[in-house]
């Protein structure tokens, strides 16, 4: 048994309810010097209460906190930082406009009318690198560096400010496979030197390929401690949901029919950079049949996702269904053919946030009025609370303003609004992006249960399991093309993830 | 025609330059407060107080320093009216800012006519004289359009220079962006927001103040009721032309200087145009200037956005 001084952080404890709510109950948990110590727990299970606690955000009900066995109280992320403890968010805390060097001198020492020295920083920026093997671009603004990129300036940012302990929350939900990788080789040049990292996940594999230990988190309660070592799927995942193993393939699926419910040719699609991103796209969507499109991000997928739904227009080639030629025709018109549309941001363009539920269901209703041609507000109130019973989202009643929503009962409620259109053609960016594994569950099976029923659905996603598990074919887009076709059991991640490197099928 | 001929327009240009310092004054303070994220509309009105209390002062005192000084503190409170509704109770900041100017127009004739009745016309203060400096308004031309000017104008050119140097050279120029660009990343780096942004907000202020007084002491001498005549309004599109660069904007203030100063020559020389049309010709420029040039923008990215710490 260590003692206590060969800890980094300690937790003893801690708890820490909101009104009646318990979000930590009892929770103690310990990082080792030049460990990876990962925290696996669905979205509302208490990891984030857990990490802010530990990063001075709130302060604990009670319990203790140790860090190298002294006892301390932290009161902000100022003191946090004092301490050593520093913390990538999800949304990084970067000013997109200045560059690395830039963006260290804001939370450097330095009093506000110092001259800037952006040699002396860039000289410790460059050691940093080169200790722990992190390649990024020192000079290059934030906002044109990718995610990945960004978040390894966050990273650098840290140890920039010598921070012993390392809190990365969900840090790869952003990242392509490869990306990740480079980012677990940089995680392990950290602990090498001596660094303690918490990694906040729920993706499995990864925390089973990275972490030394795992901790389980479970409505706010530590539900399982093991070594990584000993740990497999089956069990964590028992341990996070307290539900039996799921079976992440068993779907019930009808093949698709032959009969072509849309279908375009030589889509191209500029973005808001003016930067050609969509360079020729041809798909056909079958009745009842559910495309996977795969692709590194960045690709054309979200100008595909919109030209697709209707909400922007291609610059070249044409989008038909049985009935008309949609090229060209507004959202409405869209609507009409009864396409739906789950966009990737759930609270800008899903949603208004400011809205209640009941005016976000109506937005994209087509018949919302009665004899008098005024609103129907009866007809569609109850429409709404019978969609949302259905799809089980969580919410005290329709007049509950949408950015209260969590992001699954949010997603849900979206499902619930486009499903219940009863629609020919859905197309879904990134439906699961962010959500728990059991909300994610939800939505799959919702989408199964819709293409049973005959919709054909176009699924946009970075998630290869998800797309595995769902599609009838995947599709692989790679520089604004399609490249490639594959069904999902004639094919292997690998070759897809190769597919979607630019390599040939 | 030779009336266009070397005097005329280094005399043309001069005047240009004298007719540039309230918009440098003014489009300076408004560099700072729009990359704090703070639209400054309020500067017309600014303006107007200090113009009428850089008059007071100097009347008063009979110190144009005095006054200066005056103007510059009085464009600074005043800018407290707009910043406290804005910042600290987070109302739309154009609103306030065009409410502030409206009550700003009332005030300033309410307080002249207080203090100096309505009938005659505002007894003329001495302004600043010319210092040519030494060596430098030697140089044909040049030396006579630009160093040979007052104080007062020497000092816009300076605070122009001081502050973009601050702006793109220190801490607290990094610091001014990140509150306008992010300000939750900002208060993360611990600062204070708020505070950050009532203080540039008074800088504003007080830049428009001085602006304001160069308009009363630097050139005509007196107030006169809305005497700004919109020349706030013209350094909000100054600003936006020189994107947000106290460097650019000194360019842009010469050249509506330069335009107003042609406008009020042709006007003496009996030219044919009808005299209305020159007086709008400055206001004609900002609207084409700025119809032009007004695209392609990379404003702050929270501007006139006002921040709420407690929101996500």
């Amino acid at each position: 048994m260590a003692t206590r001084e060969q800890y980094l952080l300690e937790l003893q404890g801690i708890s820490k309810s909101f009104k009646a709510v318990k979000a930590n109950d009892n929770i103690s948990l310990k990082l080792a010097k030049g460990e990876i110590l990962a925290l696996l727990g669905e979205n509302g299970a208490g990891k984030s209460t857990l990490m802010n606690i530990i990063y001075g955000i709130y302060r604990p009900d009670s319990g203790k906190i140790f860090i190298n066995g002294r006892q301390v109280k932290i009161n902000s992320p100022k003191e946090a930082m004092s301490f050593g403890i520093g913390m990538v968010h999800q949304h990084f805390m970067l000013i997109d406009r200045f560059n690395a060097i830039e963006n260290m001198i804001l939370i450097s020492e330095d009093t506000s009318l110092s001259v800037l020295n952006r040699k002396k920083v860039r000289i410790r920026l460059e050691e940093l690198k080169n200790q722990y093997n992190i390649d990024v671009d020192l000079d290059c603004p934030v906002e044109q560096l990718s995610i990945s990129m960004q978040q390894k300036v966050e990273i650098l940012k840290l140890l920039y400010r010598g921070a012993d302990i390392l809190i990365l929350d969900e840090p790869t939900a952003v990242l392509l496979p490869a990306e990740a990788e480079s980012l677990f080789r940089i995680m392990r040049n950290m602990t090498s030197m001596g660094k303690g990292v918490i990694f906040i996940s729920h993706k499995m594999d990864e925390v089973l390929e990275i972490s030394d230990r795992i901790n389980v988190l479970s409505l706010g309660k530590v539900t399982g401690e093991m070594k990584t070592a000993d740990a497999d799927k089956n069990t964590l995942i028992t341990m996070m949901s307290g539900e039996d193993a799921l079976h992440v393939d068993a779907f019930e699926k009808k093949a698709p029919e032959e009969d072509v419910l849309m279908e375009c040719e030589g889509l191209e699609a500029y973005d808001e950079r003016h930067v050609k991103t969509l360079n020729g796209v041809s798909l056909k969507v079958h009745k009842g049949e559910i495309i996977g499109i795969a692709g590194v991000e960045g690709n054309g997928q979200e100008e595909l996702a919109q030209i697709l739904a209707g909400t922007k227009y291609a610059s070249g080639g044409t989008i038909k269904t049985p009935n008309m030629d949609l090229s060209h025709r507004s959202t409405r018109r869209f609507m009409a053919e009864k396409i739906g549309y789950i966009p990737s941001d759930r609270n800008t363009t899903g949603t208004v946030s400011d809205f209640s539920l009941l005016q976000n269901w109506l937005l994209r209703k087509k018949e919302v009025t009665g004899k008098d041609g005024l609103l129907d507000t009866k007809r569609m109130r109850a429409e709404c609370i019978e969609g949302m019973k259905i799809f089980d989202v969580r919410a005290k009643d329709e007049n509950t303003r949408s950015s209260t929503l969590s992001g699954g009962n949010l997603q849900k409620f979206i499902l619930a609004r486009e499903i219940g259109n009863a629609p020919r053609i859905l197309v879904c960016s990134y439906p699961t992006r962010g959500l728990d594994v059991k909300a994610a569950r939800y939505v799959h099976n919702c989408l199964i249960e819709a293409k049973n029923n005959g919709t054909g659905i176009i699924v946009i996603s970075s998630d290869l399991e998800e797309l595995f598990a769902i599609s009838d074919r995947i599709a692989v887009l790679h520089r604004g093309k399609v490249i490639g076709e594959k069904k999902p059991e004639e094919t292997t991640a690998k070759e897809i993830v190769y597919m979607m490197m630019g390599g040939n099928a | 025609m030779d009336i266009f001929n070397l005097t005329f327009m280094s005399a043309l240009f001069a005047s240009g330059v004298r007719q540039a310092v309230p918009l440098i004054f003014g489009s300076t303070g408004d560099c700072v407060s729009e990359k704090s994220g703070v639209l400054g509309i309020g500067i017309e009105g600014e303006m107007l107080f200090g113009a009428l209390f850089a008059y007071i002062a100097a009347l008063k005192t009979g110190s144009l320093w005095a006054g200066v000084l005056c103007g510059g503190l009085a464009g600074m409170v005043s800018a407290l009216i707009p910043a406290l509704w804005a910042v600290l109770l987070q109302q739309d900041q154009s609103i306030t800012c065009i409410m502030f100017n409206i009550f700003a127009a009332g005030f300033t004739n309410f307080i002249n006519r207080i203090v100096f009745g309505t009938n005659i016309a505002n007894i003329p203060v001495p302004t600043f004289s010319n210092i040519p400096i030494p060596l430098l308004s030697k140089i044909p031309f040049v030396g006579e359009v630009f160093f040979n000017q007052s104080l007062l104008t020497y000092l816009s050119f300076v605070s122009a220079f001081v502050t973009f140097f601050v702006m793109k050279k220190t801490k607290l120029g990094l610091q001014l962006t990140s509150v306008g660009e992010d300000p939750r990343v900002a208060q993360a780096s611990g600062i204070n927001v708020y505070r950050f942004r009532i203080l540039c907000f008074m800088f504003c202020g007080f830049m428009a103040g001085l602006a304001g007084a160069s308009l009363t002491l630097g050139s005509i001498g007196t107030f006169t009721e809305g005497i700004t005549s919109g020349r706030g309004f013209i350094c909000l599109t100054i600003v936006i032309l020189a994107r947000w660069n106290p460097l650019i904007a000194i360019l842009a203030s010469l050249g509506f200087g330069s335009v107003e100063a042609l406008q009020i020559r042709l006007q003496v020389l009996g030219s044919s145009l009808p005299y209305q049309f020159l007086i709008a010709l400055p206001y004609l420029i900002t609207v084409v200037v700025l119809a032009i040039g007004g695209s392609n923008l990379r404003s702050p990215k929270k501007l006139g956005v006002p921040f709420d710490k407690e929101s996500r």
